[in-house]
């Protein structure tokens, strides 16, 4: 890790927490005077986000791809900016980044402790195009997920006392948001199976190996899908629906993390030549 | 009589929620390998679901036909494709398993195989697996490899010749990792790298007593396991590299302990003989698959994306998409 990416990832940090502190404020305090400020801080942790990006990947000379801190670093921009983005729209998001940035503080802190990230390049098993494809939408897909599941959390407080949580929009706002967010990471997370499928068969020769990594990200694509199955099918709105996008999380989680736990998958591509 | 839909989806749900324990028990329990009556279970959850999606399929087309208004059409439009592209995959799925061909073919540089069953070490193969390819052969002709480090690499990739019956039919294509060539109905993609040393052992200077190349995987500072071919000891190697070339090799065992051989070196005394190490090459384990279905996969995909931006591209921009 070079000076600037270590200047740059504290700043980040400082940034986010500080922006939950400013919204904490807000939302539990009731300080509305506050959020243009929690607004502008977060605006400039992303930026700071995206000079620490842009710093990786001019270091290392490839996609930040290898490794927890890279993915994590990369997996969190990519929320952020995604809930920016929405935030223009649906204005009440601003405050559900109460929910986001403690996550977003985790994982940037938790890969940080897993060892010092290296600038060595990549592997020849990273060499091809379909990595680019493969792993934007697994980070916009696992990103809708992330905020999805806040808002089902979100939902599930705010039905059992409407008066919580004051600002994040209606219940109804709520529940259309997750719904949306669930249906735009289905989308992103089928393109990403597909695309790692034909990447594999390139690699290994099979479009399917049974890798703990494949297999729990079938699993989320599935459970995810049920989602839409049982909305679409048998009306499953609101509570319900909540309590799904949030459960259906836990896959997201093991997918995407649990690959740190397993030592013979083949997503560890550093180790394979 | 057609059933009542609320028990098709009610069926659905049953087979997604099945679909999903089948999965959960395939990575936690089953992470490694997996018995064949998980197999049955997966196929039997498979066919039902396949069953489910065409009759699925022929409601959404007749209500399509029905349907007038433009977004509903859209959306029906979407999820036909959708559940048309999951059955896509799962024919093409049962279609490729049943010619299916998995293996590895291992090769050292300069080595000419003939593409007989013999010569590959077979993972699994399908019953429909074709198996008469008619005279081919397959050389390995050069291995590029660049190391960024003693443990890492940067490149690898390699020039094969493959010969159809006739010599003069030689057809020399370039591979490397990520970019498999084609023959026979085959595909070959770069899958294992390591070093082959020449090992020549002799009794005396002039009475060799045995010779040939010996396959290691001792890439990234990896230790081996090499039998002994006089007594069938298994002695541990590993290699030394500097600026990208291996400079020596290690053989140790618990009897005679670690012994350095530099490569092109002096024969040096290991376990009573006199050891020499003239040469090495790379050897490569190439995954080699048949390509059966593989159209049907890319269509069942693109079919499946297609579905499904479009199912769903409504509920991006819609208002109020509850």
């Amino acid at each position: 890790m070079i000076l600037l990416e270590k200047i740059l990832y504290y700043l980040i940090l400082a940034g986010y927490a500080v922006s939950a502190g400013a919204l904490f404020f807000v939302i539990f305090l009731r300080k509305d005077k506050w959020l243009p400020v929690a607004k502008r801080l977060i605006y400039g942790a992303v930026l700071l986000h995206t000079l620490e990006l842009a710093v990786r990947i001019i270091s290392t000379g490839h996609l930040p791809v290898k490794g927890d801190f890279e993915n994590a670093l990369a997996g969190t921009w990519f929320t952020m900016v995604l809930v920016l983005f929405l935030s223009r729209r649906w204005t009440s998001l601003w405050r559900a980044n109460i929910g986001l940035l403690p996550v977003v503080l985790l994982t940037l802190g938790w890969a940080s402790q897993t060892g010092p990230p290296d600038l060595d390049p990549l592997t020849p098993a990273y060499n091809s195009p379909w990595l680019w494809v493969h792993v934007f939408f697994a980070w916009f897909g696992y990103s809708a997920f992330l905020v999805a599941a806040v808002l089902g959390l979100f939902y599930l407080v705010k039905e059992r006392n409407p008066q919580r949580l004051a600002g994040l929009g209606d219940l109804r706002a709520l529940d259309d948001l997750a719904y949306r967010l669930v249906a735009f990471g289905f989308a992103m997370t089928t393109v990403m199976i597909a695309s790692g499928a034909i990447w594999a068969n390139d690699l290994y020769g099979s479009y399917w190996s049974w890798d703990p990594v494949e297999t729990w990200s079938l699993l989320s694509w599935l459970v995810y899908g049920l989602y839409l199955h049982l909305r679409t099918t048998a009306g499953w709105q609101g509570k319900k629906a909540a309590w799904l996008a949030v459960l259906a999380f836990i896959t997201v989680l093991i997918s995407f993390w649990g690959v740190n736990f397993i030592q013979d998958s083949y997503h560890v591509f550093q180790q394979m030549f | 009589m057609l059933p009542d839909i609320r028990l098709v989806n009610q069926i659905s749900v049953a087979l997604l929620v099945a679909g999903a324990i089948v999965l959960v028990v395939r990575a936690s329990v089953y992470s490694g390998y997996a018995p064949s009556w998980f197999w049955w279970l997966l196929s039997l959850v498979i066919i039902l679901l396949a069953v489910l999606l065409v009759y699925c399929l022929f409601m959404r087309v007749r209500l399509l036909a029905k349907t007038m208004d433009a977004k509903k059409r859209i959306r029906l439009a979407g999820s036909v494709l959708f559940h048309f592209g999951i059955l896509l995959l799962i024919i093409a799925g049962f279609y490729s398993s049943f010619y299916k061909f998995r293996a590895i073919l291992i090769l050292t540089e300069g080595q000419t195989v003939e593409d007989v069953r013999e010569n590959y070490y077979i993972l699994s193969s399908g019953p429909l697996e074709p198996t008469d390819f008619g005279d081919a052969a397959i050389r390995l002709d050069k291995v590029h490899v660049d190391f960024y480090s003693p443990t890492l690499i940067e490149e690898l990739g390699a020039e094969v010749t493959v010969f159809k019956g006739m010599p003069s039919s030689a057809k020399q294509v370039s591979t490397s990792v990520n970019r498999p060539f084609y023959y026979q109905s085959r595909k070959a993609a770069i899958y294992k790298f390591g070093f082959s040393p020449l090992i020549v052992i002799k009794s005396s200077p002039t009475e060799t007593l045995w010779t040939g190349f010996v396959n290691l995987d001792l890439v990234a500072g990896k230790t081996d396991l090499f039998k002994w071919p006089l007594s069938g000891e298994l002695v541990r190697v590993t290699a030394e590299l500097a600026d990208g070339k291996v400079t020596a090799f290690s053989l140790g065992s618990d009897a005679a302990g670690e012994t350095l051989i530099a490569v092109g070196g002096e024969p040096t005394d290991f376990l009573g003989y006199t050891v020499e190490i003239p040469e090495y090459r790379y050897w490569l384990g190439f995954a080699v698959n048949s390509v059966k279905g593989r159209y049907l996969i890319f269509i069942g995909f693109a079919v499946l994306v297609l579905g499904i931006l479009l199912r769903y591209s409504l509920v991006f921009r819609e208002r109020d998409a509850v």
